[in-house]
């Protein structure tokens, strides 16, 4: 044994020694990022005129092609600047701009979702303001608090708008006589109906686990008004308690309880596209779903949609609830802000690609023909001759004309709460946690992350 | 004794039948599923190869540019296999000839890192490889790659390395030989079906990594395989069929390397060690 | 080349020095952005009075079991098989080394569609066969959807371990099998007395890649299960990166971080000291 022993001490040694050089150059290095406030190129090397540009991808789709040809015309009217532009798949993005922030590496423009993400940017100094641009009133009024901090912009939108609606199959809905439900109570009732003849009534594609949050956004809506979810994104003490969030939790577990969702639906992810299939195959009647599920069902079968069997309705009123029925929830829109660690030239040109780019209804023109539905003012004749004019022109005013656009949750609040929330929902689902259990979870969650 | 002898083998081979299904079942799938579209694959039969059938994901694969991350993908292989597996069987044979101490210690320092996540220290290796102005190359994920499979690869060498007879190296010491004419005409020869089956290990840990390249990397002309896959998912939706065509394509130039490397892990032994 | 410094400086600047880091992360309140802010022991307290990170533990230890259960003697079997040196065998191994060879992303996505509830391919067959039990909540059923993961990866890394076993076969000298067969030992004895005890040492590597590779085994699962349904497949790899880069709690993360490596560390060492490794150490001890 103690003929083993000896070289071990020796390697402690050894690794001692390493450690010591190790955290010198550790602590160096972090030291220098994280309090390095002062001014270096951005964006892994890019100088001069140069500024790079990350984005989400939508995949190899129309929109991208967009943003692509905004920037070329950009460059053309703007010589010499260049924007190096590069798309990253959503569910890695947030890691990847995270790391770089941290670093203070990160690109000229990013993209980002805003709400308490981009909070926590702003917060460590990482986002340059905007001020107050005269674009601002070129968007609609309830497109811009997602990127506002205190009265200051920092942000623009750069994709559409993405609310969320019912989408149903009419086949199905005609061949029993339905109409779609107004209310909750309704919603039950035609869930029986639909189970009774064999339909499943609802697709939900809650391995994502966001499509359930969709669900309790709108029924706390319906039952406190948005001043609930208010409280919930400022972490206020105990708000997770509110008696809407309770009655919200029960009406989505009554929901599980009456059938309503496929076999499966707590595995099954939107990105397959399992869920549309269920709806457009006549498996399912319904799915509560962002616009771009128009597209998405779209892409997958073309004639179904074309043949006007896919229906839009808003989500139901629940019977002596307090919000507005035309309060909408979802993406207000996704949005792009500059880094404060750009240079004075990086920033003037991102300025300049926001307000001349950016804001030019040719933009807009351009996004209404990859299928988005932009929030600039006054878009709604735009949408003439489109394919999905009907779809598209419905959203546009119901956004215009909301009350109340609620922002969704798992971006609007702070990571810490977003993440413990989305995974516990998912439990609710599975009728494995109770409404209370979940309440005081996120109630501890919220006090220790803020 | 000849009897069962045979039914041990019949057994064997309908064992080894069926896992060839549980095998190849899937993967036919796979063929199937990407020759169909996105609004086809699913609601289609996943077994008959009946309705429309089209090879069309395998175009929307070269449009995403799959050519590209395939050629940066099997540059950064290639320089990784063949940096750790040199420098493994380097530092194996010092460690098993062990002449000084240092060199033991490292061996048990090594050993440390075989169970190191590396989502655990991703984020110091970014700032290392940023302030090393490492940022968005190939080398960075060549550097970080390698020394991510240097331990399991010297566990491995030093484990190959210990079983050549020490008569064999004491003899062409004898015959006048130095340190280096043994590695290179003994340990060198010996070692190569280890060294195939090392490559393959590391290789495909190379080849199918997707965090490094995902932080360390941005432009798309730095942009490995795995990156070019997700070229192909959108913000809410993923192209099935042609994500499985995409996989398919890129199994094929490693399927070629694996056959060729099969032939020398398989041929090149015969017992040389035993005599 | 020829010595230990170029792997150790390769490993030692990036690899080493990182996990350093990592410690000493464990030690600061850290959101990724701004200064970190000292916490001493704070957030080693968060981990013991943590159920989310005793969930992880437990399904952590789970996985790594069933994995070496399920992987050691297929791959054994296969290894042997395969080794054999028919034409048709040939055939077998290469088809056999076919999933090892697909990235990450399209093996979860190809088991994801086989298994949806509604049109996988397995469901599909179920209706036409009638085999019922094919049927199944795959990865939304709480009890199954572990052991189904298990069988995903074992279906990945089968085929690397088989290629192990068959390449340590080929290398048992002939001579043993034919001196065995002289002594009448039966094909099982043979198995017994030859073949398994002269491949003790593929045993122990093969162990060790299969059980540290599982213990931070983080891909799949990540694409497939995200941890669900509930906690049910969240893996303390999988915790630590939702801890932080979902949650941005890199102090904390790294807590779970170091105690991985500690315990994947410990279980390493304990494999290459108790067993065909230590005997190289002591033997090579006594020669210097």
């Amino acid at each position: 044994m103690h003929r083993v022993s000896a070289p071990r001490i020796r390697g402690r040694r050894w690794l001692a020694a390493g450690a010591a050089v190790a955290t010198a150059v550790v602590l160096a290095a972090c030291g220098s990022a994280a309090g390095g406030g002062k001014t270096s190129a951005s964006g892994g090397g890019a100088k001069g005129k140069t500024v790079t540009m990350w984005l989400v991808t939508t995949g190899p789709s129309p929109a991208n092609t967009a943003v692509e040809n905004l920037v070329k015309s950009f460059e053309k009217s703007h010589p010499g600047d260049h924007i190096d532009y590069n798309f990253v798949e959503n569910q890695s993005y947030k890691q990847k701009i995270q790391l770089a922030m941290g670093a203070g590496n990160a690109p000229t423009i990013f993209w980002t979702w805003g709400g308490g993400t981009l909070q926590q940017y702003i917060k460590a100094g990482d986002v340059a303001s905007l001020g107050h641009p005269s674009w601002m009133s070129d968007f609609l009024p309830s497109s811009l608090g997602a990127v506002t901090d205190q009265g200051k912009l920092y942000g623009i939108p750069v994709e559409g708008t993405q609310p969320v609606y019912f989408f149903y199959n009419k086949q199905i809905f005609s061949k029993y006589h339905l109409t779609f439900p107004k209310t909750w109570n309704e919603l039950l009732s035609t869930v029986k109906t639909l189970k009774s003849h064999g339909v499943t009534p609802i697709s939900l594609a809650e391995g994502d686990q966001w499509p359930g949050l969709m669900y309790l956004e709108y029924l706390t809506d319906r039952i406190g008004g948005p001043s609930v979810a208010q409280a919930l994104q400022s972490n206020k003490k105990g708000a997770w308690s509110n008696p809407a969030v309770t009655k919200a939790l029960s009406d989505i577990q009554q929901l599980v309880r009456a059938g309503a969702f496929q076999s499966g639906y707590d595995s099954l992810k939107f990105s397959g596209g399992g869920s549309d299939a269920l709806v457009y195959s006549g498996k399912a009647a319904m799915q509560l779903m962002g616009d771009w599920d128009i597209s998405s069902i779209l892409g997958s079968d073309p004639s179904f949609v074309k043949g006007g069997n896919l229906g839009m309705a808003p989500f139901p009123t629940v019977a002596g609830g307090t919000g507005n029925p035309a309060d909408l929830a979802g993406n207000t829109a996704s949005y792009v802000s500059i880094s404060s660690k750009a240079t004075a030239t990086q920033k003037k040109i991102a300025e300049e690609f926001f307000a001349d780019a950016l804001t030019s209804p040719s933009y807009a023109k351009s996004e209404v023909g990859a299928g988005e539905v932009p929030v600039t003012k006054g878009a709604s004749p735009m949408f003439a001759g489109q394919s999905l004019a009907s779809y598209d022109k419905t959203i546009y005013n119901s956004v215009e004309h909301a009350p109340s656009f609620q922002y969704s949750w798992d971006q609007a609040m702070t990571p810490q709460v977003a993440n413990v929330m989305l995974t516990n929902l998912a439990q609710v689902f599975e009728l494995s946690e109770t409404p209370a259990k979940f309440e005081s979870l996120l109630n501890n969650q919220a006090a220790s992350g803020s | 004794m000849r009897r069962r002898f045979t039914v041990g083998k019949a057994v064997a081979l309908v064992l080894a039948t069926i896992w060839l299904v549980i095998v190849a079942a899937p993967l036919y799938y796979m063929i199937l599923a990407s020759l169909r579209t996105q609004g086809t694959y699913l609601t289609s039969s996943p077994w008959i190869p009946s309705g429309s059938l089209s090879t069309s994901s395998y175009g929307t694969v070269f449009d995403a540019g799959l050519g590209r991350y395939l050629l940066n993908s099997v540059v950064l292989t290639a320089v990784c296999v063949v940096l750790t597996v040199t420098i493994s069987l380097g530092a194996a044979y010092r460690i098993v000839r062990r002449r000084s101490r240092a060199v033991s210690a490292s061996f048990t320092v090594m050993l440390f890192g075989l169970a190191i996540p590396v989502q655990a220290i991703i984020v110091p290796m970014y700032v290392l490889i940023y302030k090393m102005h490492l940022y968005d190359t190939l080398f960075a994920l060549i550097l970080t790659l390698s020394a991510a499979a240097v331990p399991v690869s010297v566990l491995i060498m030093v484990s190959f390395v210990r079983d050549i007879p020490r008569e064999l190296i004491g003899a062409m010491l004898v015959d006048g030989g130095g340190e280096w004419t043994v590695f290179r005409r003994l340990i060198w020869p010996l070692s190569r079906p280890v060294l195939a089956t090392l490559a393959i290990y590391d290789g495909l840990n190379v080849w199918n990594n997707f965090l490094l390249p995902l932080v360390l990397t941005q432009s798309s002309s730095v942009a490995v395989l795995p990156l070019g896959l997700t070229k192909l998912e959108g913000l809410y939706s993923v192209n099935v069929p042609a994500v499985m065509a995409g996989v398919l394509l890129s199994v094929l130039p490693l399927l070629v390397l694996f056959i060729f490397m099969r032939r020398q892990v398989m041929n090149s032994l015969g017992g040389m060690i035993a005599r | 080349m020829l010595g230990a410094g170029p792997p150790m400086l390769l490993f030692c600047l990036f690899i080493v020095v990182p996990m350093i880091a990592a410690v000493l992360m464990s030690f600061v309140k850290w959101n990724g952005l701004g200064a970190p802010r000292w916490a001493g022991g704070a957030n080693w307290a968060e981990f013991f009075s943590d159920p989310v990170a005793r969930t992880s533990v437990e399904v952590t230890v789970k996985l790594v079991v069933l994995s070496y259960v399920v992987q050691t003697p297929i791959s054994l079997g296969l290894g042997l098989f395969t080794a054999g040196r028919q034409r048709y065998k040939t055939v077998y191994a290469t088809i056999f080394v076919l999933p090892l060879l697909m990235s990450t992303a399209g093996i979860a996505l190809l088991w994801e569609s086989l298994l949806d509830p509604n049109f996988g391919a397995l469901t599909a067959l179920s209706k036409s066969t009638g085999l019922s039990f094919l049927n199944q909540n795959w990865l939304g059923d709480p009890h199954l959807t572990l052991y189904v993961v298990v069988a995903i990866i074992a279906w990945q890394f089968i085929p690397f371990h088989t290629l192990l076993y068959a390449v340590g076969r080929r290398q048992v000298p002939q001579a043993l099998y034919e001196a065995a067969l002289l002594d009448g030992a039966s094909p099982w004895q043979m198995l017994w007395r030859v073949t398994l005890p002269q491949l003790r040492y593929t045993i122990v590597t093969s162990g060790i890649l299969m059980i540290v590779g599982s213990l931070t085994y983080f891909d799949i699962i990540y694409i497939m299960t995200d941890g669900g349904p509930g906690y049910t497949t969240r893996v303390l790899s999988l915790d630590m990166y939702n801890v932080a880069f979902l949650q941005d709690q890199y102090g904390y993360a790294s807590v779970l971080a170091v105690i991985l490596s500690v315990v994947g560390i410990a279980i390493a060492i304990g494999l290459v000291r108790f067993s065909g490794f230590a005997s190289m150490a002591s033997q090579q001890e006594g020669a210097a």
